[in-house]
């Protein structure tokens, strides 16, 4: 895990933030190796400043439709071989083609270091050689405030417990080699693998807040659904505090997709108010009712309206399976001013009227979305960088490979290396360098010499 | 030309070791002991090798050095150990018959025609202009050099000590060394004190061996040395044997904790984690219930044991109530009693990769002067400071051998307690095996004039035998006929089409043993390397047993070799020695401060220096650049 000038980078190169397009950049001698593995279709030959159309692709997915402009040396701002990749803008879109670019073959380029490299290959002259100094140390700088700012008290603590938990399994795997004639006091291989799972599932949830941080920036995807007439506009409207939908008494006044966006409790919703779904004829209703499908689709939270006064019925329920399981779900039982509903203790009685019940509502929508990925979460208490929740992933891959390898029977030594991969990504999230700890993890958990 | 002459002050590992090489090299060794009686004495364990020391040996005998062949000669029981943990950490271990091991390399140095062996102590090192001059001895008497190598082990103004009783001596009671404390101290070096410690000896007749596990040596012996037949060193083997504490030991020990001198403040010096005296283990580890002991023979003429795990500073009559509560030991003879031994060191990151003073030209140091502890480490340290004395240029990096990471580790970043190799401090461990040493460094030991042309020849013909045999197990596809019946009896899935021998060799089931012996069949060629080879049988072994390795975890191995190809380019990357850090805008305050004190020679090494961060690495590499 060195850093080394010969390594091939990539960073994030456009302001963070929603823009309509942002820019991914690769520096350095395998940048076109490694735009090969993830660019479709790559052009058999490539030709330098030009642009080609294509898609990211990421295990076999498109991740996004995109445009590539290779530059190869020397004429690109490091002198190295550079590509640019222009995608969608939004950090989520951004993340994933960074995502699928370090997954093969670049590393995340450390804070300045596209400059650092400009100069080293003779692009910035002499003169500006201090200011390069200047900058490199203060981005540093801020970088690490940032990651620490970011990272918080509790997430830092979760992600120290699991890389502790790892640095644990390594020391008893390297007593056993260094002391052999006190190997008794080491676990064997069949105690990690019961472990191995655990410390899997834990990486996973670290890294689910990551995508909890892109919420935080870029909205809850939220889809209004309900038959019609139930007062869907209404709640919007509620939500909204403005008149924005048209509101009308007949059904079926909505026929398109209404999206807004509105910050509750902390959290950004993005929310598409939907046509109501029923069996229609009317050709316009139709397209309205597939757009509300494909709402719903998109969704990743759904908020059912169902009428009070007429219960929760068995159309309802026949349009709540079909939702399936994706989004996370919440019923509202509307108009409760007009009617005492003693239905389901799961549902939320609202009156989009009145605004009474609404309070319920955002706490219930901060639960799903906060307090329910992250525990005591707070905003500050999530991930928010790329950086930490690729790095996540990698140590989650490489405990995965470890406890695969220790199945196959694979010796200790090389069980060792993905173990110690996994520690070293973690360590990197914290910013902390891996030093002597396992020496004298051994030394302070163990008994042993002569 | 004149012969450069070389002045090795100590006789221990890291002075024989310093000795020969500088002398095979082709410079005028003088070498100074305080008794010749004392040459290469193991003070402690009666054993050499072990994890990461065995790989350290192995390194030094690829080097053209003496440990190895020593060890090959004078054990007397040897163990390969790690066999079920991987290639990497297989480990070789052997109990010595200490006696013979002294005779011997006393012989082999006394058969040097360029060392010259001399009892004295050395009082003084003399300079000019930060060049070293010559020594002063004992006597008065100054003797001229080129270059003087420091290897005063335990003996620098040493002193022992159990309960209340304190000598001021080396080990086992020989005589200290005084005067050169002060000399060293005048010309600049930081003094540090460390502390280490050894059980006592107890006679043989007095242990019941019927209460403890019984080890004996392996049947298949693995010679130290790549010179050494196997064949030549097969002999009778002693036993070691393994007991345990019980409660009445741990009670006695912290009845009586306040008197030893590890914890009555007698001692300050800095001592180990790494050999933690028992009383230490009771204290630190307080719900063990019980410590393993070792009980391994001193020699095969000497009913002297060895007690490993029962190192103590405890007063006498406490060490013989303790021994004598560990089961077996009942009623056990006390021959020589244990103790703590403290003595002088310097802070190795005053010297340069090639052991060398940087402030003074022609000064080396080697062993434990460095900070370190153990036999394999000071003859590591030994055979590089003997190689840079006379002159001779080899470079050894993390990524080239264990010797490597000792000496990086050691000048680098220095160390606050005696520093023990392990497997876990090398980066790239997989490629460090002890089965490799000679592929990694012996062409380093020919052109730095270490070994002879004849050594070189066969080892040539070992690694393209190597070459060879793999590049023909890659080309040579076998069918299912012949294949099958080998895989069956090894419980391996059957093939259904032609396989790479290669690739079936990858099975972990499977070894290259396995298909060695096939005769020639159809398209199959016979193996070249097994028809034709005019090496020796035991290093066509060892060819073998290297093809299956690289073979087998090929893939692993070929991920490292990327890590350390990456590694290396930083370390090539040469930082000028005469920066003036502080006049460096960007770089923080305390980066200027440690990479002045240390003045690294390249980035690799500088990225190790305790406290300099990426960005310090940066910030250094843009003002490298302006000066070009």
């Amino acid at each position: 895990m060195r850093r080394d000038i010969n390594d091939t980078i990539a960073a994030i190169a456009t302001a963070h933030g929603q823009g309509a397009i942002g820019i991914v950049r690769i520096s350095g001698a395998e940048a076109l190796a490694v735009l090969g593995r993830v660019f479709r279709p790559m052009p058999a030959e490539i030709l330098s400043h030009q642009m080609y159309y294509g898609s990211i692709c990421k295990d076999g997915e498109v991740v996004d439709e995109v445009m590539v402009c290779v530059m190869l040396s020397p004429r690109s701002f490091t002198r190295e071989d550079s590509v640019e990749i222009y995608a969608h803008g939004g950090q989520f879109v951004l993340g994933e083609v960074l995502g699928a670019v370090v997954e093969n073959g670049a590393r995340l380029a450390e804070a300045g270091e596209f400059t650092k490299r400009a100069f080293l290959n003779g692009r910035i002259n002499l003169a500006q050689a201090e200011a390069v100094m200047d900058l490199i140390g203060a981005k540093s700088g801020a970088a690490r405030r940032a990651a620490l700012r970011q990272l918080g008290g509790g997430l830092s603590q979760r992600i120290e417990t699991v890389r502790d938990k790892i640095l644990q399994w390594l020391a008893h795997i390297e007593l056993s080699i260094d002391y052999p004639e006190h190997e008794e006091e080491a676990r064997n291989a069949s105690e990690i693998l019961a472990e191995g799972g655990a410390v899997v599932a834990d990486l996973k949830k670290l890294y689910e807040t990551a995508t909890t941080g892109r919420i935080i920036r870029e909205g809850v995807r939220t889809a209004i659904i309900g038959r019609p007439n139930v007062g869907k506009s209404t709640l919007l409207n509620a939500i909204l505090h403005e008149n924005r939908a048209i509101v009308h008494e007949t059904a079926g006044t909505t026929r398109d997709v209404l999206t807004e966006e509105v910050r509750i409790a902390d959290i950004p919703l993005v929310i598409m108010d939907t046509a109501g779904l029923r069996e229609t004829s009317d050709p316009i209703e139709k397209i309205g009712i597939e757009k509300t499908h494909e709402a719903a689709q998109d969704a990743e939270l759904i908020l059912y309206v169902a009428d009070s006064t007429d219960g929760l019925t068995q159309e309802d329920k026949k349009i709540i399976e079909g939702l399936g399981q994706s989004a996370k779900q919440i019923i509202l039982m509307n108009k409760s001013d007009l009617r005492e509903s003693d239905d389901k203790s799961d549902s939320i009685k609202i009156s989009a009227k009145t605004g009474e019940g609404l309070d319920k509502l955002f706490t219930k929508i901060r639960e799903l979305f906060l307090a329910g990925n992250i525990g005591e979460g707070a905003e500050s208490d999530i991930i928010t960088r790329e950086r930490h929740k690729i790095l996540l992933e990698q140590s989650a891959n490489h405990v995965t490979q470890a406890m695969q390898e220790l199945q196959n029977g694979i010796p200790e030594d090389l069980v060792s290396v993905s173990l110690k991969a996994a520690y070293i990504c973690l360590g990197e999230i914290l910013g902390v360098e891996i030093g002597d700890d396992i020496v004298d993890r051994i030394f302070s958990e163990f008994c042993v010499g002569k | 030309m004149r012969m450069r002459k070389i002045i090795v002050i100590g006789g221990g590992h890291a002075g024989c070791e310093a000795a020969l090489a500088a002398a095979r090299i082709g410079a005028r060794v003088t070498m100074f002991v305080l008794s010749l009686d004392s040459v290469a004495l193991m003070p402690c364990n009666p054993c050499i090798g072990g994890s990461a020391k065995g790989h350290l040996v192995r390194e030094i005998d690829a080097l053209g050095g003496q440990m190895g062949k020593a060890i090959d000669a004078t054990f007397i029981q040897s163990r390969m150990l790690n066999t079920a943990k991987g290639p990497a950490v297989y480990s070789l271990r052997a109990q010595a018959d200490k006696k013979r091991y002294m005779e011997y390399m006393k012989q082999v140095l006394e058969s040097e025609p360029n060392i010259s062996l001399r009892e004295g102590e050395v009082v003084d090192i003399l300079t000019e202009e930060n060049k070293v001059v010559g020594v002063r001895i004992e006597s008065g008497g100054v003797v001229d050099c080129d270059a003087v190598i420091v290897c005063t082990g335990t003996y620098l103004n040493a002193r022992c000590l159990y309960g209340e009783t304190i000598t001021h001596t080396g080990p086992n009671g020989l005589r200290n060394s005084k005067g050169l404390s002060e000399s060293l101290k005048r010309l600049g070096f930081a003094l540090q004190r460390f502390k280490t410690g050894t059980p006592a000896r107890i006679h043989r007749r007095s242990i019941d061996f019927s209460k403890m596990s019984v080890q004996h040596g392996d049947e298949k012996l693995v010679p130290f040395s790549f010179e050494t037949d196997p064949a030549t060193v097969a002999r009778e083997q002693v036993p070691c044997h393994l007991t345990y504490t019980t409660p009445r030991t741990h009670e006695l020990i912290r009845e009586s904790i306040h008197r030893s001198a590890m914890y009555s403040g007698l001692i300050d010096a800095t001592g180990t984690r790494y050999c933690p005296s028992i009383e230490d283990k009771i204290v630190r580890f307080a719900d063990k219930e019980r410590h393993p002991v070792f009980v391994e023979p001193e020699g095969l003429y000497t009913q002297e044991m060895y007690v490993q795990g029962m190192s103590s500073a405890l007063p006498e009559d406490v060490q013989i109530e303790i021994y004598r509560s560990v089961t077996g030991l009942e009623n056990c003879e006390i021959m020589r009693v244990a103790y703590a031994i403290e003595y002088d060191c310097i802070d190795a990151t005053q010297l340069t990769l090639g052991l060398e003073a940087k402030h003074i030209s022609g000064l080396f140091f080697a062993g434990q002067i460095n900070g370190s502890s153990g036999y394999e480490e000071a003859a590591a340290q030994g055979l590089v400071a003997g190689i840079s004395a006379a002159n001779a240029q080899i470079e050894i990096g993390r990524a080239d051998g264990y010797i490597g990471v000792l000496i990086d580790d050691l000048v680098t970043k220095g160390t606050a307690e005696p520093y023990r190799m392990m497997t876990s401090r090398a980066e790239y461990r997989l490629l460090l095996r002890q089965d490799n040493a000679d592929l990694r460094l012996t062409p380093k030991a020919y052109a730095a004039g270490l070994i002879p042309a004849s050594r070189f020849a066969t080892f040539q013909q070992k690694a393209s035998a190597i070459q060879q045999e793999i590049t023909h197990l890659q080309n040579t596809t076998i069918s299912p006929e012949v294949a099958n019946p080998i895989l069956a009896a090894k419980s391996s899935t059957p093939i259904k089409s032609g396989a790479r021998l290669s690739d079936l060799i990858k099975r972990p089931e499977l070894s290259y043993f396995d298909f060695k012996d096939l005769r020639p069949w159809g398209r199959c060629p016979q193996s070249p390397t097994r028809e034709h080879s005019s090496l020796d049988p035991h290093h066509l072994l060892a060819v073998f047993e290297q093809v299956d390795i690289q073979l087998k975890y090929e893939g692993y191995i070929a991920i490292q070799l990327e890590q350390a190809a990456a590694f290396r380019k930083v370390e090539e990357k040469l930082i000028p020695t005469d920066i003036d850090y502080n006049s460096i805008g960007g770089l923080r305050l305390e980066a200027r401060q440690k990479l002045s004190a240390l003045r690294p020679v390249n980035f690799g090494q500088a990225s190790r220096v305790t406290g300099i961060s990426p960005a310090d690495l940066s910030v250094l590499m843009v003002y490298v650049r302006t000066l070009q």
